[in-house]
């Protein structure tokens, strides 16, 4: 048994727990619609927000329709809900009436009128339900501006109207009270979505009587916002004053009181919602994208677009949660940290898809049920083994089944090799059973850095205290050995003096006359560049009055700073670097310095010599590019360096890359002060004219490029329409 | 209360009426007013020649099919068009309300059947018998013509009431004149009438509508500066009855009739223009011609509609400028011919169903009326990719590989198969969605492929279609229209054999006695093990910066004969390998006319040994290639995409994409070309003589199976209409098979294409599931099952292995694995992410026993026709079989008994009963 086998709980819930983890594996796999055409493909996204192909992790089962269930068609369904004993509860809107039907989906009965002390009542365009745990059926009722409580039976219980006379001033003048949705938590507060509300759910105490807002969609402002509103006129604050926060559109409470809401319209990073009893947004969003629902990030030519637009959501075991999209029709599944598990559904006129998507929730058996208010059905969908797996592996995580879980999260790899929440999953058990590599190699096909880094370390220190003592032994071992031979050698040759170059002077360039000049020259500049990193202000000064520097040497710095650059990105350690390797483009890297570089250049010179500068622009060449050594130098061995550290110390990476950065900046500086021959004041001012040149020259080609781009389209139309009429 | 009861009353007398009326019609011998035309051993056919409907009577089983249902005033016509004329503007016309009902047709008998040619559109516009400017004159003679009192008295009344008397006449001298510069040719020249005086506003009134008449009629003015005094000095001093203007149509109709009654005719009309100076009247624009002959061919009856018959109006002139600018050569081309929409149809009171090819069939129930959908179309053979790839793909859906249809009511039911122009038909349904309309499938042909090019390029979003859309679009047409005719051939079906599977039996039939299907399996042999290897993909890698493909290897040549081995030993005596990207750079390779082994999965000699290994266990060998897309396109390999792709009718090359699953875009990263059809025959013959050196016994074609596609450029020489298209590949085919003797195997399957095929993977196994179908059924296995071997997806790729597995018994498939070697987390972050659980290793275990079962279990129903499927339970199917053999397999997690037979749970069974009701 692995290590871990010691910590597992052995509850009796969770043993109840992995047995019906089993079931629900065993009996996975829908049998209503058994290998026909499923209409939709299902994909998951990476960490870059691209779709990447995935299994199907439900299809489409059975329907209920008012025609199969014998009662007449259903007309413009709104919602529907799945209560504590897996009934089904369909709101027919259209209809005003409520249908239950059964675990098998047969009909159990129909509630549309009720009697209130012997008057009797019925719903009038209700568009909201729920059922409690305790058997009690709130209903929305829209059009009569109230909340009905029933018993499940449809025995009439309580009506729940308007918020009292005493709140009037809390709503604008001419508020409707027309609720649309509504739920209610273990306290039996009720919280109700209604229609041109945009303070958030009200809630109403277990009396019925109005309390309040909550979660209301809090404003920001902006900076932009702010200052607008100082200089607005009334009239155009009041216009402003029409740009509300955004209304509901659905919510779910979960068996933790949870309440999970969705925002109408189209999604952004508030989309989804989970508000604790006090009404505070603690939903975490650990996945690559914020926003839920699909990654809209550019504009394809389709029919159908935009960010998804939610109009239900629900909440399920273990923190996961399902909503609604009605944009394009799907269902996405998110875990507790916000991490995109699975996506199905689609918009369309087959049998499995939709064209109205209003509501889901979950059936017993994990199966999910979705409401089409234009197809007037309800449609069951069947987890597949696939979908059956990743839930298994989850509640197995979360009672402490960790190998089992593992097991799991295997059979989900052997579906769907581009899962990366399965190679976490298998990344946590191999580090929990000390397998760290394992954990690694898993980690980083999950792109999971953090992972990576965990295991990365323990890995190291394994490594450390496996051949710390080897290591050491031999490195003194070979340093004996060296001293040893230089000794023997000093001996043999006698007390000749060995004729380095001293460093301190590189400008004693030696004078071999075999040597190309061009060699030497680049030889010299490279010493003398190194020289000037250390000594920026004599260097520079001796840069130019002297003629110390030259530009073969100067190129080949700006050449190795690109190499730099590219290696930098290419080849530094998996835990710091986030680029995706594939899309690395060698061209575009190189213009990423080359083109700064060259404006650099050209707008110091141009600026300086109006501003009384005495360096050319070879000198501000070579000593802008002089002033680039420490990148080299700093960020070649911090490459290499990267592969051995971890996260934890990522601090340190980042403090000694940006000092590259800065020694470099300062080098720039000096060295325009020091080729100009300005004072400090002086070069102050100039670098911030450089700056402003530089973006002016980048404004200006970006406009003649967008020119270009312009009159070449009209060109092609012209041409393509010339091509084409003749 | 009574008074809610009476409209019900009023409904079920009406219904009975209906029906009374109906009913006895449908049933009866033949109907009042029709003839006999033609008749065999089989058939009569009869035809109205009041309406050209036709019937057929079977004579074996006295059904009567119409062409039309008898008795109904909208289900009317044979044949529609469609038409475009410039600008984009789109017209239909039918046989009925645009030829029959001017009476323009001709019958004319045939040895075996009759011809009935249309001419669409009426001569003459509708009231061009009605005269805008008559002479007093005239008109007295016209009343002078007849002898019949009320004849003339109706004319009479018609020139007094929509007519006003008035005369051109000079000015008195001193009279000022009044007139505005438009009607500046009147300068000198006033109105009178009779019969009262008129207002000066009045006199310009009746000199505008003069004015306009004339310029109207003249072909030699275009606009008020060309009208000269000339052209209207022959009306002056001349007594006029002049229409009035802004009459509604009735009563232009009833003045029309007045002077029809007395016998005026256009060439009256011609005459009385004449004497004004004017044109006669001219023939309307949209005139076409169509023929449609009806055959009887011994039990069938063949509708034929003759390309030579097809005309329409080429290079006419459009003198009045309905269509732009006045005298502007314009042609009308015919975009599509809709054939036969009512034969057959079935009204609200039938039960039954129509069969649609899509996929491997579905049945749409008669009057199931969907809330969402009530008609749908499918395209034979899918999309034709040279008339412009979507720009989105949303949906999955299933192709029709089979060009036939069917309805079925009663006791009866027809088979309709399209023998010639499949490729460019399109098969709809519709049910009936209340009284008067019916239940009915039908055909319709493109005649001439039609696109709308954007010039500018610039997309725009219409909120009004919900589309991105281009401002300016212009319409264009395949340059030529399609070379074949339209042909269908339509077999009667009655009693037991009038349902689908009957209907599959007749096209099975068809088929065969065509020559175009035989039998190429043998019943003895053990059922086929399909595995599939993808040996190498690309994957994009960065060198030193540079981001280049490079191929990845999944399965190398040796590797592929270790998995056939272990196979082998397994107990897998007849598999039969298919491998994917095994040369030229993996499984999206280069322009295969050269092949070149790729290094990263082995030697030469590997490969020879491979197919060593393979001949040695008498497995098949099938490695595959695509040569109807080009992946990509190299210097100097033989393939240039400007010569030697497609075009679309936009003139771009045509291409072909992979969609974005999440926003169904176009990936342009996943984009291949066309290959053009007229290239087809010179990249075979290169690829077969490179082929031909590894000796290889068999060939798998990724694409040549359902894919099918024209070539859309402008000169007449090179197009390639989607019908030829066809033609060459079954030459192709044939070069493939008969030539070269190699052993075929398709993806899908075409009907043309599944004659030349050992084997036919990948073959749908459930329709599109459009709503408004109402339940699927497996014609297509029907057809083929035991003269082709054949599996659907695979297993491993389904979204559950052991769903489908089952499904492939129902279905009567083989066992079917798409596989490699390597770990499937190799294709991860490449665009071959798709293919994400390819280990073998993962699905071995449960595939060898699986294999076993089924080969030592179902080897009786082998080589056996698939005569019948239903759904017994929820959850459990019976496929029937030749010979009272039938396999039960239940979907469920239980254990189920049917007819006394336990079948376990996610399990089959077959059964044998006693062989007393045969097919069926």
């Amino acid at each position: 048994m692995p290590a871990a086998a010691g910590r597992r709980p052995e509850t009796w819930d969770q043993r109840i727990l992995f047995a019906v983890c089993m079931v629900i594996l065993a009996v996975a796999a829908a049998a209503g619609s058994a290998g026909a055409v499923v209409p939709y493909q299902s994909y998951t996204y990476d960490m870059w927000g691209e779709a990447i192909p995935a299994p199907l992790p439900y299809v489409p089962a059975r329907a209920v329709d008012g025609r199969s269930l014998g009662i007449g068609d259903f007309k413009a369904p709104q919602d529907l809900f799945v209560d504590a004993r897996g009934l089904l509860y369909i709101l027919d809107t259209g209809n005003n009436r409520i249908v239950v039907v059964d675990r098998e989906m047969r009909l159990l009965r129909v509630i549309s009128r009720f009697d209130i002390n012997g008057r009797e009542d019925g719903f009038k365009g209700p568009r909201g339900l729920f059922v409690t745990a305790e058997g009690r059926l709130y209903v929305a009722d829209t059009d009569n501006g109230r909340i009905v409580e029933l018993t499940v039976d449809g025995q009439f219980l309580r009506e729940i109207g308007a918020p009292g006379p005493e709140h009037a001033t809390t709503f604008a003048a001419g508020f409707v009270y027309r609720p649309v949705k509504v739920g209610v938590d273990h306290a039996g507060r009720i919280f109700v979505v209604a229609r041109d509300q945009y303070d958030g759910l009200m809630e109403f105490n277990v009396d019925g009587e109005f309390r309040g807002f909550v979660g209301a969609p809090r404003v920001t402002p902006t900076l932009a916002d702010v200052l607008w509103s100082r200089i607005a006129t009334d009239a155009q604050r009041e216009r402003q004053a029409l740009f509300l926060p955004t209304e509901f559109s659905a919510l779910d409470v979960d068996d933790d009181g949870f309440i999970f809401v969705t925002k109408q319209g189209a999604a952004n990073n508030q989309a989804i919602k989970k508000l604790n009893p006090a009404g505070r947004d603690v939903l975490i969003r650990k996945g690559p994208s914020a926003t839920p629902g699909d990654v809209w990030n550019y504009e394809p030519n389709v029919t159908v677009t935009g960010p998804s637009a939610f109009a239900d959501v629900v909440a399920r075991d273990h923190g996961i949660y399902s909503a609604l999209d009605r944009n394009r029709g799907r269902v996405f599944t998110y875990d507790e940290n916000g991490r995109l598990l699975y996506v199905f559904g689609g918009r369309g006129g087959q049998w499995g898809n939709f064209r109205g998507p209003v509501a889901l929730d979950v059936l017993p058996g994990n199966a999910i049920v979705v409401l089409d208010e234009i197809k007037n059905r309800a449609i069951v969908f069947e987890p597949t083994r696939y979908a059956a797996l990743i839930h298994a592996a989850i509640a197995l995580y979360d009672a402490g089944y960790y190998d089992e879980s593992e097991r799991m999260w295997l059979g989900v790899l052997q579906h769907n090799a581009n899962y990366e929440l399965a190679y976490i999953g298998v990344g946590r058990a191999r580090y929990r059973q000390d397998d760290f590599y394992s954990a690694m190699v898993n980690f980083r096909l999950a792109n999971d850095r953090e992972g990576y880094s965990e295991a990365f370390r323990m890995y190291r220190r394994l490594l450390i205290e496996q051949y710390f003592g080897a290591a050491m032994t031999s490195l003194v071992v070979g340093l004996m050995l060296l001293w040893g031979v230089r000794s023997a050698r000093r001996r043999r040759l006698g007390n000749v003096s060995s004729p380095r170059v001293n460093a301190s002077a590189p400008f004693d360039l030696a004078t071999d006359a075999n040597a190309s000049s061009l060699w030497l020259a680049l030889r010299g500049g490279l010493k003398y560049a190194l020289y000037v990193m250390v000594h920026p202000i004599r260097g520079f000064w001796d840069l130019k009055h002297e003629n110390r520097g030259n530009a073969a040497s100067a190129t080949a710095i700006l050449a190795a700073v690109i190499l730099t650059v590219i290696a930098v990105r290419q080849y530094t350690g998996f835990i710091f670097n986030a680029r995706k390797i594939q899309d690395l483009n060698v061209i575009v890297e190189a213009l990423s310095i080359l083109v700064p570089f060259a404006l650099w250049t050209v707008v110091n010179w141009a600026i300086t010599t109006l501003m009384d500068g005495k360096g050319s622009i070879k000198d501000v060449y070579i000593a802008s590019a002089y002033a680039l050594t420490p990148i080299v130098v700093i960020y070649v061995p911090l490459t290499l360096v990267s592969h051995v550290l971890v996260q934890e110390e990522g601090t340190l990476y980042f403090l000694i890359f940006a000092l590259g950065l800065i020694w470099s900046m300062t080098l720039l500086f000096t060295g325009t002060m020091m080729v100009h021959d300005y004072n400090v004041s002086t070069t102050l001012l100039s670098v911030v004219c450089i700056l402003a040149g530089m973006g002016f020259m980048l404004f200006i080609g970006m406009l003649s490029y967008e020119i270009i781009g312009s009159a070449t389209g009209f060109l092609t139309a012209i041409y393509r329409e010339i091509a084409f009429r003749l | 209360m009574p008074t809610k009861r009476r409209p019900r009353l009023i409904f079920l007398a009406v219904f009975l009426l209906t029906g009374l009326c109906v009913l006895p019609a449908a049933r009866g011998a033949v109907p009042a007013g029709m003839v006999l035309v033609a008749e065999n051993d089989f058939l009569r056919l009869f035809i109205d020649e009041a309406t050209t409907e036709i019937a057929v009577e079977d004579k074996l089983s006295n059904d009567v099919w119409f062409s039309n249902p008898p008795g109904d005033q909208k289900a009317k016509g044979q044949i529609a068009i469609k038409y475009f004329a410039p600008g984009a503007v789109e017209g239909t016309m039918d046989s009925f309300n645009d030829s029959v009902a001017h009476e323009q047709y001709v019958i004319r008998p045939l040895d075996t059947g009759v011809r009935v040619e249309y001419t669409l559109g009426r001569e003459y516009g509708e009231f061009a018998l009605l005269p805008g400017l008559i002479s007093e004159e005239r008109a007295a003679a016209l009343l002078e013509r007849t002898d019949d009192e009320a004849a003339k008295r109706a004319l009479q009344q018609a020139l007094d009431r929509n007519f006003t008397r008035v005369t051109l006449t000079a000015v008195e001298e001193g009279a000022a004149a009044t007139l505005p510069a438009s009607l500046r040719v009147f300068d000198g020249y006033t109105l009178t009438s009779p019969a009262k005086r008129l207002t000066n506003n009045e006199v310009q009134r009746f000199l505008r509508v003069i004015q306009s008449r004339v310029m109207g009629e003249r072909i030699d003015i275009e606009e008020l500066a060309d009208l000269t005094f000339d052209h209207v000095r022959p009306l002056i001093d001349i007594a006029l009855y002049v229409l009035n203007d802004n009459l509604p149509s009735f009563i232009m109709r009833s003045a029309m009739q007045a002077f029809e009654n007395v016998g005026y005719t256009m060439e009256d009309r011609g005459l009385d223009n004449t004497l004004f100076g004017l044109d006669p009247p001219r023939p309307r624009l949209e005139r076409f011609k169509v023929a449609i002959e009806y055959r009887l061919d011994g039990p069938d009856l063949v509708v034929w509609v003759p390309r030579d018959s097809i005309e329409h109006p080429v290079d006419v002139i459009d003198i009045g400028g309905k269509y732009g600018p006045r005298r502007q050569k314009i042609s009308l081309p015919i975009h599509s011919i809709r054939v036969l929409e009512f034969f057959g149809a079935a009204d609200r009171n039938e039960t039954g169903y129509m069969f649609v090819p899509d996929g491997s069939g579905a049945l749409v129930h008669l009057n199931s009326v969907k809330t969402s959908m009530s008609q749908y179309t499918v395209p034979v053979y899918g999309e034709d990719l040279a008339l412009g790839a979507p720009l989105e793909r949303m949906n999955v859906t299933r192709r029709v590989h089979l060009p036939v249809f069917g309805l079925h009511y009663g006791e009866q039911a027809f088979l309709a198969v399209i023998e010639e122009s499949a490729p460019s038909a399109r098969i709809s349904v519709a049910v009936s969605t209340g009284s008067g309309s019916f239940n009915r499938i039908w055909s319709e042909f493109v005649v001439r492929p039609q696109s709308a090019v954007d010039l500018t390029g610039e997309w725009i979003y219409s909120p009004v279609t919900g589309y991105w859309d281009t401002l300016s679009k212009v319409n264009v047409f395949q340059y030529r229209a399609n070379e074949a005719d339209i042909r269908l051939r339509y077999r009667f079906l009655h009693g037991e054999n009038a349902d689908y599977a009957g209907m599959a039996e007749a096209y099975r039939d068809y088929l065969i006695e065509k020559g175009a299907l035989k039998k190429r399996l043998s019943p003895d042999d053990e059922p086929p093990f399909f595995v599939e290897l993808v040996g190498a993909v690309k994957k994009l890698v960065p060198v030193l910066g540079i981001p280049r493909l490079q191929s990845v290897p999944l399965t190398t040549y040796q590797q592929a004969s270790a998995i056939a081995e272990r196979l082998a030993e397994a107990g897998v005596n007849r598999g039969v390998l298919r491998y994917l990207g095994w040369h030229n750079g993996g499984v999206e390779h280069d322009y295969p006319a050269d092949i070149k082994l790729l290094g990263g999965l082995g030697t030469a000699a590997d490969f020879r040994a491979l197919n060593d290994v393979l001949s040695g266990l008498n497995w098949g060998f099938y490695p595959d290639v695509s040569l109807m897309y080009i992946y990509r396109d190299r210097l100097m390999d033989g393939f240039s995409p400007n010569r030697h792709a497609s075009r679309t009718l936009d003139r771009r090359i045509a291409r072909r994409y992979e969609y974005d699953v999440a926003l169904f875009a176009r990936d342009p990263d996943r984009a291949s070309y066309v290959l053009s059809p007229r290239r087809l025959g010179h990249l075979v013959d290169r690829f077969l003589s490179s082929y031909a050196s590894l000796g290889v016994p068999g060939l798998s074609l990724r694409h040549i199976g359902t894919a099918l596609n024209s070539d859309q450029r402008e000169e007449l020489a090179t197009i390639v209409d989607r019908t030829q298209a066809q033609e060459i590949v079954e030459r192709q085919l044939a070069k493939l098979t008969q030539t070269h003797g190699l052993g075929l195997m398709i993806n899908g399957g075409n009907d043309y294409a599944l004659g030349y095929a050992d084997y036919a993977l990948q073959i749908p196994f459930s329709s599109s599931r459009a709503d408004i179908y109402d339940r699927d059924v497996p014609f297509y296995q029907m057809v083929i099952h035991g003269l082709v071997d054949y599996a659907g997806e695979p297993i491993n790729n389904a979204y559950d292995p052991v769903t489908q597995m089952l499904k492939t018994v129902e279905f009567g498939g083989n066992i079917y694995y798409q596989w490699a070697y390597a770990p499937s987390e190799t294709v991860k972050e490449t665009k071959f992410n798709d293919l994400y659980s390819l280990n073998y290793e993962d699905w071995l275990g449960s595939a060898i026993p699986f294999y076993l079962e089924i080969k030592d279990n179902l080897q009786a129903i082998r080589g056996l026709r698939m005569t019948g499927h239903e759904t017994i339970a929820q959850g459990v199917s019976r496929t029937e079989y030749d010979g009272g053999w039938a396999v039960l397999v239940n979907y469920n997690h239980e254990p189920v008994v049917v007819d006394g037979i336990k079948v376990e749970a996610l399990n089959y069974s077959l059964v044998q009963r006693h062989p007393s009701r045969e097919g069926g």
